[in-house]
């Protein structure tokens, strides 16, 4: 039995606490002045993904972040006064969060690092001769979704998209190849304005097996998402969708980027270049850890059968 | 009318005869990136006036979006209102003049411990402190949404936000471009016509919207009057209303006129009423300015309400007159700071001050058409300056942890100063699952008719009376077991004191209540227009003076509704259906507890019939199902509530 009045032998006493104590003084004494890091975080506006992606960042970065807010119907071209403010703070790093604010900083700074999240297609809007912009795009990567696809529906052939080149053409180019190496083909195309659409569309369906929705200017059209889902409903075709709210509305599946994940992300890119690492080589990643989202009712209608491995994965099932 | 139903069946025909590729929903906006993905955030303000979804906002909160109010056939905000846990839409206790909205076991007869803001701009009457006697029929057309907090907000929005908080987001200047056009009919000669006009030229965006509603209401039987007498309700109404708003550089203009001519389904006294002819009118003007380009948003507002009533009330009271006919201007004048200070370690703080001068002003009175205002007025001229300093931080103590505490000072001319805080603790244990924990103080300021009042055969005002001051502890869980189904409960305990009690010869302030209640909801988002929800409320009360529950409100309520799109989604039906507990009696009134009651309204609406055309079908008390609602001994019947009524409505956007 113990001796109720032995010191524990394992109980940390004066002497390590002292040594540290001492060492840490050293260090303060010839160790130069130094703040930590600070990371000017832009938001575009106080929304809920983007007030998530913020938390998320806030979670993975190592740096101070102090947040600077655009008024949520700022006139995008009127950053006068929220520019020098966040000058005024010298920061190491500005975090973007959303495209409007990706384009004030880049339109506004050129001597900070710019790294962004919340961007859907950000390739071309950041320009060619900025090598000091990297961050997390909203898109999630294209072979994440055919993956997904080719488990649904393994003997699917033909895979159909419409988009906007301006925007999504190197995304479109990077599925193309990849299904390619899985003898796939995607026929896509680039899209016409309404009403040319209409038989677009049509066409599209109709050579196709299943279609693949674009995150682009082609969809912000309601009328052509509208079309889209009406047209493939009536030609029996799935549609690969944008984000969970379309497998809600009856597309097949999607893959959801989520907003704190992506914060996380770049707060990861953020801190590899505090750490040094130069945002040239940083570039441009998609989302990570998008949630999967499956609807069963289309899938039934369309006699799909879905594997239980991917049901299983799958974070929301209509 | 036939020319009403006849332009009806003409736009139906058009539509039916539409190509079917050309079938499409009212056109919306192009989408921007973030909605592109996402669903349309459920943002919510009004818990700390800074943007938060809603399962973590600081409060137990509901939020009905515009497509949920069209889904359900809402006809105006009382019709939104019905549907919320622990909220319930009756006659006042002591007349049957205008509908009351009890809340978590507390109704009165002005329903004044709720408080009705329009897009953050308080609009109960200076007056009686009602929010429905000029907005029971609020039209819900240019609405965007309706947040509704259940629980204190004087922390936050001052005075009346004692056991609610509604507030009416409108669409913005901006948020619809064109023309659109709702005609309806139905029932008890309801008419309805409803213009949205949007335009956006450079910087300036404007919205303009005009409503009119009229009907002569549900004759619904009254078996017994207060003089024993027999009849039927003569609940007729003219409402017109008219909104207005105009944005550039973070200037925000919005006006509201609304003007109002009824009658009450029973007279002030009790009677079966044919005579009784209400006017009021209320307008505002608000001018906001917003500088959000620097670290510091600021918002800063300047605003002028002006309220006028003029109202003809049937007595027939042998011993005071057989008519009376009041009537009392108000005006007020609010300016408004709020700044919300850089965030740092975690704190965002946010901090302002207001300030209210208002006035009751013209008062006069008829009775039986003799002119007494020089001798025997029903009120006098008052004034009121209210000056408030209110300070919040939220703290992202933890990841996932917020802890949201606040105080708000307001100081008031007629009876001095009041300090109400509040403090939230809001834990995200699991991305599925958000722990809620609040406790706010409130307070209720005396209305200047409970303060001034006189010569009424209703009500003698007290000038020495003090607010009325309430405590809340909640606690809320909000937990998601497997997508689309959300489950949220939430427990509270209101200590009521300083209630203020009519009683002869004056009003005074005396005892108060201890409530303790429960909320549990259960809600279902299959998909786009296929979702539902089903929540039970309970309350418990103890009144500190009689030592029983507080009367003429149910213990139990349980509400659900389903919203299902039919037909690829072209028409989407929805069916709602209330059920509530029986309700005590007050203090010596022996008759049996009012009956349990059941009401059924069901609402279809059409989309991609044709371009730009929607069709729409609502039926309230479905089953005609005879309700009534609390009445005094007088009228041992009770009071009658509306039977069926059905409306149709087209709207077409150009």
């Amino acid at each position: 039995m113990a001796d109720p009045v032995r010191p524990d032998c394992n109980r940390p006493g004066w002497g390590r606490p002292a040594i540290l104590l001492v060492l840490a003084c050293v260090q303060l004494a010839v160790a130069a002045p130094c703040r930590a890091a600070e990371v000017a975080a832009l938001l575009d506006s106080r929304v809920g993904p983007y007030v998530e992606a913020l938390a998320g960042f806030r979670q993975g970065s190592g740096a101070d972040v102090r947040v600077f807010e655009r008024r949520e119907d700022a006139d995008p071209a009127d950053e006068a006064a929220l520019i020098p403010a966040i000058r005024a703070r010298h920061p190491d790093e500005i975090l973007a969060i959303g495209p409007e604010a990706l384009q004030a900083a880049i339109r506004n700074i050129t001597d900070i690092p710019i790294l962004f999240c919340m961007v859907l297609n950000p390739q071309g809007r950041i320009p060619a001769n900025r090598s000091d912009v990297a961050g997390v795009a909203m898109n999630v990567a294209p072979e994440d979704q055919m993956a997904v696809l080719v488990r649904l529906m393994p003997r699917v052939e033909r895979v159909g998209a419409l988009f906007n080149p301006a925007e999504s053409g190197e995304t479109v180019d990077y599925a193309r190849r990849w299904l390619q190496r899985k003898e796939r083909v995607l026929d896509a195309e680039p899209a016409r304005p309404m009403p040319a659409l209409v038989d677009q569309v049509r066409g599209m369906l109709d050579r196709t097996d299943v279609y693949w929705m674009v995150p682009d200017e082609t969809l912000k059209n309601p009328d052509a998402l509208r079309l889209l889902f009406f047209q493939a409903e009536r030609a029996g075709k799935p549609l690969i969708g944008v984000s969970d709210r379309y497998v809600k509305a009856g597309a097949l599946f999607a893959l959801t980027a989520e907003p704190r994940a992506m914060g996380r992300q770049a707060a990861e890119l953020s801190n590899r270049a505090l750490d040094g690492a130069p945002l040239s080589d940083l570039g441009i990643e998609a989302a990570r850890a998008p949630f999967l989202s499956l609807n069963q009712n289309t899938a039934k209608r369309l006699e799909i059968p879905i594997p239980p491995a991917l049901l299983d994965k799958a974070r929301v099932v209509y | 009318m036939l020319r009403r139903g006849a332009w009806g069946l003409v736009l139906l025909l058009a539509a039916l005869s539409a190509p079917p590729a050309l079938r499409a929903e009212e056109p919306a906006p192009a989408l921007d990136d973030l909605s592109l993905i996402y669903p349309h955030a459920d943002l919510f303000v009004t818990a700390t006036q800074s943007a938060r979804t809603l399962d973590r906002a600081p409060a137990i909160a509901t939020v009905v979006t515009a497509n949920q109010i069209r889904d359900m056939g809402a006809r105006n905000l009382l019709d939104v209102l019905a549907t919320v846990p622990g909220f319930g839409i009756s006659f006042a206790p002591n007349h049957a003049v205008v509908d009351a909205i009890e809340v978590r076991g507390l109704k009165t007869n002005f329903s004044e411990k709720v408080l009705l803001m329009i897009d953050g701009h308080r609009v109960n009457c200076l007056y009686n402190g009602s929010p429905t006697h000029y907005f029971e029929e609020f039209p819900l057309n240019a609405v965007r949404r309706i947040e509704i907090i259940r629980g204190p907000g004087s922390a936050v929005y001052g005075g009346s936000a004692f056991v609610a908080v509604i507030n009416i987001i409108m669409l913005k200047p901006g948020d619809f471009e064109g023309t659109r056009v709702t005609l309806g009919t139905g029932n008890a000669d309801r008419s309805h016509e409803n213009l949205l006009l949007g335009h956006r030229a450079g910087a300036l965006s404007m919205l303009a919207a005009y409503d009119h509603m009229d009907t002569n209401g549900t004759r619904d039987p009254i078996t017994q009057d207060a003089a024993g007498g027999s009849g039927v309700t003569h609940h007729w109404r003219d409402y017109h209303t008219a909104y207005a708003g105009a944005s550039v550089d973070g200037l925000d203009l919005t006006a509201l006129v609304l003007h109002e001519h009824r009658a009450p389904t029973m007279g002030v006294t009790n009677l079966v009423d044919t005579r009784s002819d209400v006017q009021l009118e209320q307008v505002y003007a608000m001018l906001r300015h917003t500088s959000g380009e620097d670290t510091a948003p600021t918002e800063v507002s300047v605003a002028v309400d002006q309220l006028s009533s003029d109202s003809v009330w049937q007595l027939d009271d042998p011993l005071f007159a057989n008519t009376s006919e009041p009537s009392y201007k108000t005006r007020t004048l609010t300016g408004d700071l709020r700044v919300r200070l850089p965030p740092a370690a975690g704190h965002h703080v946010s901090a302002g001050t207001s300030y209210e001068d208002s006035r009751l002003y013209d008062p006069r009175y008829i009775l039986d058409g003799v002119d007494v205002s020089a001798t025997a007025n029903h009120t006098r001229p008052a004034t009121r300056q209210v000056v408030a300093l209110f300070a919040q931080d939220e703290w992202e103590a933890a990841p996932g942890r917020t802890v949201t505490a606040g105080v708000r000072w307001d100081h008031y001319s007629d009876f001095g100063g009041t300090l109400n805080p509040r403090l939230a603790v809001v834990w995200s244990a699991a991305p599925q699952l958000t722990a809620k924990l609040l406790y706010g103080r409130a307070f209720r300021p005396p209305s200047f008719y409970e303060l001034y009042a006189t010569n009424s055969p209703v009500l003698v005002g007290n000038p020495n009376l003090n607010p009325e001051a309430m405590n809340t502890l909640e606690g809320g869980l909000v937990w998601t077991p497997a997508p689309p189904y959300t489950i949220s409960a939430n427990a509270f305990l209101n200590r009521f004191s300083r209630r203020i009690v009519r009683q002869t010869p004056l009003s005074v302030n005396a005892g108060g209540a201890d409530i303790l209640g429960a909320e549990v909801e259960v809600k279902a988002d299959w998909r786009e227009h296929r979702y539902g929800y089903l929540n039970w409320s309970w309350q418990a009360s103890h009144d500190e003076v009689s030592h029983l529950r507080l009367p003429d409100v149910p213990m139990h309520q349980v509400k659900a509704g389903v919203t299902w799109g039919l037909f690829g989604d072209a028409v989407i039906a929805n069916l709602q259906a209330r059920w509530r507990g029986p309700q005590v009696r007050a203090v010596g009134d022996t008759r049996r507890p009012v009956k349990s009651a059941t009401t059924l309204d069901m609402a279809f609406t059409t989309r991609r019939l044709a371009p730009g055309l929607d069709l729409g079908l609502s039926v309230h008390n479905l089953l005609d199902n005879e309700v009534f609602d609390p009445s005094p001994p007088t009228v041992p019947g009770g009071y009658p509530r509306p039977g069926r009524t059905w409306l149709v409505e087209a709207t077409y956007r150009f």
